[in-house]
């Protein structure tokens, strides 16, 4: 039997609920009255990345933090531009520094030498002062230690990233034996103390890893911590996209598309991977300031890079011995490290409550 | 809680930069410059040194001596050592057959027989040696010294245990180092006819004997006590001190007074002090520099061996109270960048590399003229014979790059620079690289692991351009300095101290010449010429500064700086 056809009684007026055209003209659409404040009276679908980005914007220390970020980006890309405009040809020119020293090796002036004026021996101002003991502007020994820190962990990060969602990925999606297989690894790397394995190895590969000089090259010392990191940092953004996973899987998309056909890596990277990009997110931008710390903690004991590479950690390791005769040159590249740390880690958590507001309840 | 916490940082910050940064530093802080001075010696043949040692003026006897050291020692089994500070502290409790006499007021060191009765008597121009032993020597036991326990001594230094230890006496005995410790029987060369005479014989005329014997390879040891690696911490001892209790040979070494040490037997040690503690945890630099500056408790007792840290030189150049306790000094150190002259031939290119070199801002960077005296020579001041020039002379000392261009006619040498991965290294050789970069050379960084960088530059087919090392010499002769170092001959493929490869036969048969000279006197004048003609005409290596004594002492001890041994004298050194 099929359901009866509403009509409407000959007797009653609908018109004050529709609008309805009278049957002699084409059927319209009935508009809908906009709800009061919404601009330009139209409403606009938005994706989820354009809600977390308006979340986003309304919170003000995330967007602090975020310009911060912007900030040490564009030095520690454009440390080169800036050390050209400051006015210095070479990255270590100490250009007769020394003479900015007293007789015992410690800054000539105020607060470490800081002067605004060309009137000294460098011919050059020093907007942080000089270095102890060997007299080289900090300013730029702090840029360029800003690049290093950003491009070691940068990389680092992306490569353990990448290699922790594909792990992640296949292991939640495969499950069985590989999914065994990948847990038991991530276990096994995870009890590994990550320090003390950094300070066994990484002597005993530079001294094989031996260019024609017999000792490593900057670019060797960097790829070898690079892949130090890389090697310990995947297996948390592996464990979380696994989690991730083993839910989405169950989800009638990823039926529907093995029904249809797809084969494993469409299923990996085409329909799992767009719904997993917020934890990805979050978790990279809490990779960073790790990284940096771990990376700075590396030349701080002495294993991370070494001169002429410029590098936070080490600044930090040698201004101890200086510390009743030049605290500005622990406090500047001290502070420097931690707004980069700190605008980092108040980013990604902004993000992540950006990105998932119910995590925040 | 957590606001306090906030307020109590920032508070602490702003009393931190208030103290430290917000002064303005001025150039009235410099050091005071001591001129390097040489040191000459005496040496007592007839045997008139004075027993017992004369005493010091206002000593009093009685205390606790503190000595701080950041670890202790590699080896105190008297054949195996071999490093300043161990010489230093060995004194208190082992005897040779000669020593020396230092003067606190730093006059003229005396060579004098230390368990003989002088330095040695020999007819023939050094070939053979008689020594005569004094009556009354005993070990810390009261069995009596003879010369057998000195010739059991030696013959263990030929063996495993005097690997590490000196070798001059060896290489004098037995040239082709055939004999091989005391399992084989007697050692080549040393016969005993009696109790009390020793007798040395070599092939070929050795003047410099008596120096050779006032190193720990002619302590006696009782064949029935040596206990082989033990022996490192059971050692029978023959000076005014013995151990208090076991020696675990990390953290420290108590000593008292040894019973059987007659003082009318011994020329040299006051031995003022009841007991000494050798505290081998004493600390880093900076640790010990703020103890001594604190200046409490024991600490009123104690010694640093670590130079005044570099932040704090200032500090104690300031404080006449502080300057007061510091010992000043020059040292047997100099510390060079050798340079391969396998690999750099050409001798313009090394003479461009003196020239260019900045060394009055490498000193800047070492700590200034309170711990680091500019070196413009191969042997230190100390040396005898040791004669001042400066054959790449420029009026401020940053060296002259315009004349090292001009001798390279422009050309830019690639070379590299190897050294010890440390810290402080690390930073000294920013300095060496922009000094040479401005005359054109490209100096590329090469840090080696620390733990294995004098095997690595002692092996002769190392790929080092340049590399750094330091020397003091062994005994106070020329022959222990420029003949070690600059001798072609003694070049070995493994283990090798001429790190500049120099080998140039002429200067070869001159060294030669004045090692086999019986009158060391007139060597010595020659030893300081031919440093002076090395440097001038071949450049092997770049001499960049000599380390000065500057290390601070409680308020309560009194002592003075061992000019051998570059650390505080503690055999004349009183407490009270």
């Amino acid at each position: 039997m099929s359901a009866p056809v509403p009509r409407l009684t000959s007797g009653s007026d609908a018109s004050d609920v529709l609008d309805i055209a009278s049957p002699e003209s084409a059927v319209e659409v009935a508009t809908i009255k906009p709800p009061p404040g919404a601009p330009g009276g139209r409403v606009v679908g938005r994706s989820p990345g354009q809600l977390a980005w308006m979340r986003l914007r309304r919170d003000k220390v995330a967007m602090t933090a975020m310009w911060v970020l912007v900030f040490f980006l564009v030095v520690g890309v454009f440390a080169d531009i800036i050390r050209m405009l400051y006015g210095y040809p070479t990255m270590n020119d100490a250009r007769q520094g020394t003479d900015l020293l007293d007789g015992t090796g410690i800054p000539l002036g105020y607060l470490g030498g800081i002067t605004f004026s060309s009137a000294n021996s460098s011919g050059h101002f020093h907007i942080f002062g000089v270095e102890p003991s060997l007299g080289r502007d900090l300013f730029i020994q702090v840029i360029y230690g800003i690049r290093t820190s950003l491009l070691i962990s940068f990389v680092s990060v992306t490569i353990a990233t990448a290699f922790g969602v594909v792990m992640g990925i296949a292991a939640g999606y495969l499950g069985g034996w590989f999914d065994s297989i990948v847990n038991w690894v991530i276990d096994y790397m995870l009890a590994f103390p990550f320090f003390l394995f950094a300070l066994a190895v990484i002597p005993v590969v530079n001294t094989h890893l031996t260019a024609d000089n017999g000792s490593p090259s900057a670019g060797q010392r960097v790829l070898t911590i690079i892949v130090i990191f890389s090697a310990f940092a995947w297996m948390g953004t592996a464990r979380l996209v696994r989690g991730q996973v083993l839910s989405l899987r169950e989800r009638e998309y990823v039926d529907a598309a093995k029904a249809a056909g797809a084969r494993l890596p469409h299923m990996l990277f085409r329909q799992l991977l767009p719904n997993l990009w917020a934890p990805i997110l979050v978790t990279y931008s809490l990779g960073v300031p790790l990284t940096i710390t771990a990376e700075g903690a590396l030349s701080f004991i002495g294993i991370g890079v070494v001169e002429p590479t410029p590098d936070l950690g080490r600044l930090i390791s040698n201004s101890q011995d200086w510390l009743r005769a030049d605290l500005p040159y622990l406090l500047i590249p001290g502070v420097t490290i931690f707004l980069l740390v700190l605008a980092f880690n108040l980013f990604g958590d902004a993000l992540r409550d950006a990105l998932d507001p119910k995590s925040s309840r | 809680m957590r606001y306090r916490a906030r307020a109590l940082v920032f508070t602490v910050l702003a009393v931190g930069l208030a103290a430290t940064g917000c002064t303005k530093n001025t150039t009235g802080n410099q050091a005071t410059v001591n001129p390097n001075d040489a040191v000459p010696i005496v040496i007592d043949t007839e045997g008139k040194a004075v027993t017992p040692a004369r005493p010091i003026d206002g000593a009093k006897s009685g205390g606790t001596l503190y000595w701080l050291e950041l670890a202790a020692p590699e080896h105190l089994d008297p054949q195996q050592i071999y490093v300043s500070d161990a010489l230093d502290m060995e004194q208190l409790f082992f005897r040779h057959l000669t020593q020396y006499i230092e003067d606190p007021k730093g006059g003229k060191l005396q060579l004098v027989g230390d368990l003989a009765t002088n330095t040695g008597v020999t007819t023939d121009g050094g070939k053979t040696w008689t020594y005569t032993l004094r009556d009354g020597i005993k070990f810390e036991d009261g069995s009596p010294i003879t010369s057998k326990d000195i010739a059991y001594g030696i013959a263990r230094s030929f063996g495993t245990y005097g690997e590490q230890g000196p070798q001059y006496l060896q290489n004098a005995l037995d040239p082709d180092r055939k004999y091989k410790g005391p399992e084989a029987g007697d050692a080549p060369g040393v016969t005993t006819p009696d109790d009390k005479t020793i007798k040395f014989a070599f092939a070929t005329a050795h003047p410099e004997l008596p120096y050779v014997a006032a190193l720990p390879t002619t302590t006696p040891v009782p064949k029935a006590k040596d206990s082989g690696a033990k022996y490192e911490a059971e050692w029978v001892a023959s000076g005014p001190y013995m151990r208090d209790g076991a020696y675990d040979q990390t953290t420290k070494l108590n000593l008292k007074r040894n019973p059987n040490w007659d003082p009318k037997t011994d020329p040299i040690r006051n031995a003022y002090p009841d007991k000494i503690v050798l505290d081998f945890q004493g600390g880093q630099r900076a640790d010990q520099t703020q103890r001594m500056i604190a200046d409490q408790g024991n600490d009123q007792f104690a010694v640093a061996t670590a130079a005044v840290a570099q932040a704090q030189i200032a500090q104690v150049q300031g404080d006449p109270a502080l300057l007061a306790r510091t010992g000043q000094g020059p040292t047997p150190f100099v510390d060079y960048i050798n340079i391969n002259t396998s690999r750099v031939t050409d001798v313009k290119v090394r003479q461009a590399l003196n020239w260019s070199f900045d060394r009055t801002a490498f000193i800047t960077a070492v700590g200034g003229s309170a711990v680091a005296g500019p070196a413009t020579w191969v042997m230190a001041p100390i040396v005898p014979g040791w004669k001042d020039y400066d054959a790449y002379k420029t009026a401020d000392g940053h060296g002259d790059p315009q004349k090292a261009k001009d001798l390279l006619a422009n050309a830019t040498p690639k070379l590299t620079y190897c050294f010890a991965n440390t810290a402080t290294q690390q930073r000294y050789a920013v300095v060496v690289q922009n000094s040479l970069q401005r005359a054109g050379f490209q100096i590329t960084l090469n840090p080696i692991d620390p733990s294995s960088y004098y095997t690595t530059i002692g092996d002769k087919t190392n790929t080092c351009d340049l590399m750094r090392s330091g020397w003091g010499q062994d005994f106070p002769d020329g022959q222990s300095t420029l003949d070690v170092l600059l001798n072609g001959e003694h070049i070995v493929p493994k283990g090798n101290q001429n790190y500049s490869l120099f080998n140039e036969p002429t200067i070869n048969k001159k060294l030669d010449d004045l090692n086999a000279l019986a009158d060391r006197g007139q060597a010595a004048i020659g030893y300081g010429n031919l440093d002076q003609e090395i440097m001038t005409n071949y450049a092997p290596l770049i001499p960049t500064y000599t380390t000065r004594f500057f290390n601070l002492h409680g308020s309560k001890v009194h002592t003075f700086v061992s000019p051998l041994y570059a650390e505080f004298n503690l055999v004349s050194a009183w407490v009270g």
